[in-house]
């Protein structure tokens, strides 16, 4: 009988196989209820991503235990002397092995199609086969593959069913302990059974998540054939026993060469991982948190270093590839030498670039890459002559990395569908003084379809040819520019005293009109601005929605952005009536973060320990008085009043918040866990009570708007703390306490 | 003395095997993960050694609990425990005798496994609060516990008399009813997880509303009518 038809007959053997039966038939049925069952902040999160990452747990833990069963069944029955005597038992574990994965192959098939017309009715539109592959034959399955290959490994090894089960065990606890361990900031290849697969969008492509995906599965693949392999080299011989077995396989010179192969290849996976640079650990010291996820950085003013060259002029030409998702560049600088020495010159470049070639007047030098890289930026340097004015040329490209120190999750890239790139992923950016008079400017060049946004100008088109069109830009007072580039649509409204320019997702176009966005954005930007201020934008305003995977939002130069849950008139996420607004979608949620342009954005409230302040509260005030005047205040009492004033009875009725003293037996962490739970439900909820009790205290809404107004306007792009509120107000602590 | 033995050689047996062990290793796992995630935090924001939480915690674990049953339950119907009866029957100990002793040994390390995922939450309450009213949270455990577990029993062994296949029917029922969320009515809620319906506010003090009792008291009685005539049923096929 061939090897082939002895693996059909095992295949058949365990498709008959009760066990492997009951097997299919739980890992089928576990799957589809987390498909009707599972919530996530995306449709495709939602009955996608999430489904198959809950699934692939269990999944796991069924495969471990039926490898476990079918490696132990011939020593168990003590039929493994007779069967090994006429098979050779290293083929014979192989063919195991396969026929297991092959039973994970067929679950995996089984639940997808069931899985995928649930997905495509409920997705509609939204559905990209690409993320659905992705769930269950990039996630799940792969899972449960590594779950065989790494119980079969283990099983071999130590021949003893309890400690390989406590092995894989172990696996399955460090993959999710580390994946809640964010000051550790672990690397996504550890992930190995849910992946760090999270935030899918439904409007533009996920190429940045699903890079990590396969890459993750390359990894863990390799790791776990080594393993696996290991064990293969430790089957043991009938009679001899661990290494006297490993001697005998050995002569097979296929397995030292696969354990080799996979070791070596599995080292430089890790080490060469391409997605995530190795910036240095950010200093959290002077970032401040307004508690919406936003944060921003106040620093003291430290003296600038003494100019060493000044930037006159800059010229770039930047070719975008998104087939090949790399960047190609030519820039050009003009720079006055202000010491007139022999001195280096640096510029700062996004990592994953390189700097094919740099000249300078004309002549070609060596340009070095320093060893240091943070915030996603290394710096290249170059040695100049001691004249008066250079012309530096660089040509420069590459495949642009993310900052690794950050939360492993990626922000910047190209893929067909969306680009984003930050400005030193754009050019070079001089180490450079920026002169009254500098002009910089230049051009870029990027797939028709896609509509370029740059965060300190608006580029003009110039022509488009082959599918491709150039564009082409100016910078006024600023030296760089970051772009994004996707399918967008563009709406122009006037709001606020700004021409506002909302810019969309094409693909969101029909939700936003239909939970009318524009006209909600309209009145809402010009409420705020009557009732507090001005935005501190010069002349316009971009409103730019950003795929989920930002998870949050940003203003930056004259761009306010905020991921695309804000424009998703469905939620996924389990809805309570305390659920946190930020986390939400619908046209509450689309109100709440335009609010926090004037709380949170252009003022930072600061939390402190003391009080429930924070941008929440006073966001979710203003909000509720918006939707007042929008709605009435028949809807906006039910909406937001009655809801706080059971989220006040829920907190103060909350058992650790009578009995202080209970916190204080758990240790300090899990303290942390149980006040974080009840502080997010009081500085919403709560904290909104209490503005409605100073506005009382202040004689009434105009009254207090007015002074909010006042304090707005005094406090731009600054923090407000606590204490400034109250002097803002004319108002003590204790004035705001609910129970007087 | 004979029947001692037996039992002590049954308890032993069913103590050392996989499935036992496995799953209640399971069971116990589950339960430090809901200490951690959810006992800590307190039900509905009351106390976490309230009889609220205890009672969510008691009804979280209550379908794993029962998984262990069925598959404890299912070992007296293999085809090996088939093939035994007749070598068994040819001893001097009745048959009827030695299948109450391997079902004493079940239930008895059953309510092991059971009392040990309890009594590690008691544990927490008094390692972590200095919590050491056990009476109240023993009335809870008891209501909330033995009726289930003798309606599943009941069940197990009642469709284990027919076929051992049947069992799998029954153990397929209970993950389907944990996998998909399948809502009981309040008087056959197996999982006890409607009790907390009544839950309010976290001040309210706890009360099993009567519905509930007599539910309870419904499933126990059906339970052990079950296990009766389940027994009656085996003995008869063995002509005892």
């Amino acid at each position: 009988m061939t090897e082939w038809a002895t693996l059909i007959r095992e295949i058949r053997r365990l498709l008959r196989d009760r066990y492997c039966r009951i097997a299919i038939l739980i890992a089928v049925a576990v799957s589809l209820r987390f498909c009707l069952y599972s919530n996530g902040r995306t449709a495709t999160d939602a009955y996608i991503i999430e489904p198959a990452k809950s699934a692939a747990v269990f999944s796991v833990l069924i495969f471990v235990l039926l490898t476990l069963i079918q490696f132990h069944r011939d020593f168990k029955n003590r039929t493994d002397s007779i069967i090994f005597s006429y098979v050779n038992p290293v083929h014979q574990q192989i063919r195991r092995t396969i026929g297991l994965c092959f039973l994970t192959f067929l679950t995996t098939c089984f639940i997808a199609v069931v899985a995928y017309p649930w997905a495509a009715y409920r997705l509609g539109d939204y559905l990209k086969n690409e993320d659905f592959f992705v769930a269950w034959f990039g996630i799940f399955w792969p899972a449960s593959v590594f779950a065989v290959l790494l119980t079969a490994g283990f099983y071999m090894l130590f021949r003893r069913v309890e400690v390989a089960f406590l092995f894989v065990a172990a696996l399955i606890a460090a993959a999710n302990f580390l994946q809640g361990q964010f000051t550790l900031n672990p690397s996504y290849m550890y992930f190995w059974v849910q992946t760090s697969a999270a935030n899918f969008s439904d409007v533009v492509s996920n190429t940045f998540l699903i890079d990590l995906v396969w890459w993750n599965r390359l990894f863990c693949g390799l790791v776990a054939t080594l393993i696996w392999l290991l064990g293969i080299s430790s089957v043991r011989r009938y009679g001899f026993g661990w290494f006297h077995s490993l001697a005998v396989n050995a002569k097979s010179i296929w397995i030292p060469s696969c354990v080799a192969v996979s070791a070596v290849a599995a080292y430089f996976v890790f080490v060469y991982e391409p997605y995530f640079d190795r910036s240095l650990p950010i200093n959290f010291g002077p970032v401040i948190s307004s508690g919406t996820g936003i944060a921003t950085t106040f620093q003291a003013a430290t003296k600038p270093p003494e100019p060493t060259f000044r930037l006159l002029n800059q010229t770039t030409d930047v070719q975008i590839d998104t087939k090949r998702r790399r960047v190609s560049g030519e820039a050009i600088y003009q720079l006055e030498n202000l010491k007139g020495i022999a001195q280096s010159l640096s510029f700062d470049l996004s990592t994953g670039y390189s700097i094919e070639q740099a000249k300078v007047n004309g002549v070609v030098v060596p340009i070095v890459c320093g060893d240091k890289e943070e915030m996603g930026r290394a710096t290249w340097t170059m040695q100049v002559d001691a004249v008066q004015q250079i012309e530096v040329e660089l040509q420069y490209g590459g495949r642009v990395k993310n900052n690794g120190a950050l939360s492993q999750r990626p922000t910047f890239g190209i893929s067909e569908g969306f680009v984003w790139l930050s400005p030193a992923g754009f050019a070079p950016i001089a180490k450079a003084e920026l002169g009254k008079e500098s002009k910089i400017s230049g051009s870029f060049s990027l797939p028709e379809k896609l509509f370029p946004l740059l965060t300190n100008t608006t580029p003009e088109k110039i022509a488009t040819e082959d599918g491709i069109t150039k564009w082409s830009f100016s910078l006024n007072g600023s030296r760089a520019t970051g772009v994004s580039a996707s399918d967008y649509a563009s709406t122009k409204f006037q709001a606020g005293g700004l021409d506002v320019n909302f810019v969309h997702f094409s693909k969101h176009g029909q939700e936003v009109e239909s939970m009318k966005a524009v006209e909600v954005m309209k009145a809402s930007i010009d409420y705020f601005t009557s009732a507090y201020g001005p935005l501190p934008y010069k002349d316009h305003l971009v409103m730019l929605e950003l795929p989920a995977s930002f998870s949050g939002g940003f203003a930056a130069g004259n761009t306010s952005a905020m991921d695309e849950t804000s424009f998703a008139s469905e939620g996924f996420l389990p809805q309570g009536e305390f659920a946190n607004p930020d986390g939400g979608s619908g046209i509450e949620t689309l109100v709440h973060e335009i609010a926090h342009q004037w709380w949170g954005l252009a003022t930072m409230p600061v939390p402190d320990e003391n009080s429930l302040w924070t941008a929440e509260g006073i966001t979710c005030y203003s909000t509720y008085r918006f939707m007042e005047e929008y709605y009435g205040a028949e809807y906006a009492t039910k909406t937001y009043i009655d809801v706080w004033e059971r989220g006040r009875m829920r907190y103060e009725n909350a058992f650790y918040i009578r009995n202080p003293q209970y916190l204080k037996m758990l240790s300090p962490a899990d303290a942390s866990n149980v006040l974080g739970g009840l502080r997010s439900m009081a500085i919403y909820e709560v904290m909104s009570l209490q503005l409605l009790k100073a506005e009382a205290a202040c004689g009434g809404k105009e009254a207090f708007q007015k002074k909010l107004g006042d304090l707005y306007k005094s406090r731009i792009r600054q923090p407000v703390t606590y204490a400034d509120f109250l002097a803002a107000v004319g108002l003590k602590a204790e004035d705001l306490d609910l129970a007087k | 003395m004979q029947s001692n033995k037996i039992f002590v050689y049954e308890i032993r047996r069913m103590l050392f095997s996989r499935e036992y062990l496995l799953l209640t290793l399971a069971l116990l796992a589950y339960s430090l993960f809901l200490i951690r995630s959810r006992v800590m935090f307190g039900t509905g924001y009351t106390a976490p050694f309230s009889q609220w939480t205890f009672s969510d915690y008691v009804s979280s674990t209550m379908v794993l609990a029962l998984i262990l049953l069925v598959a404890m339950c299912s070992k007296l119907f293999t085809e090996t425990e088939i093939q035994a009866s007749s070598i068994l029957r040819s001893t001097p100990t009745s048959y009827g005798v030695y299948r109450a002793l391997r079902l004493a040994s079940i239930t008895l390390l059953y309510m092991v496994s059971v009392g040990l995922s309890a009594g590690a939450c008691y544990i927490y309450y008094v390692s972590v609060f200095g919590e050491t009213n056990w009476l109240p949270l023993a009335g809870v455990w008891g209501l909330l516990v033995v009726p289930s577990s003798l309606f599943v029993l009941g069940i197990t062994l009642f469709a284990g008399s027919f076929s051992w296949g049947w069992i799998q029917l029954v153990l397929a029922g209970l993950l389907s009813l944990e996998i998909f969320r399948i809502p009981l009515p309040e008087m056959f809620d197996i999982r006890g997880a409607s009790l907390l319906n009544g839950l309010q506010s976290s001040d309210q003090p706890f009360a099993m509303p009567a519905a509930f009792i007599l539910g309870r008291c419904l499933i126990a009685g059906v339970g052990l009518a079950l296990v009766v005539l389940s027994f009656r049923r085996t003995m008869g096929q063995a002509g005892e």
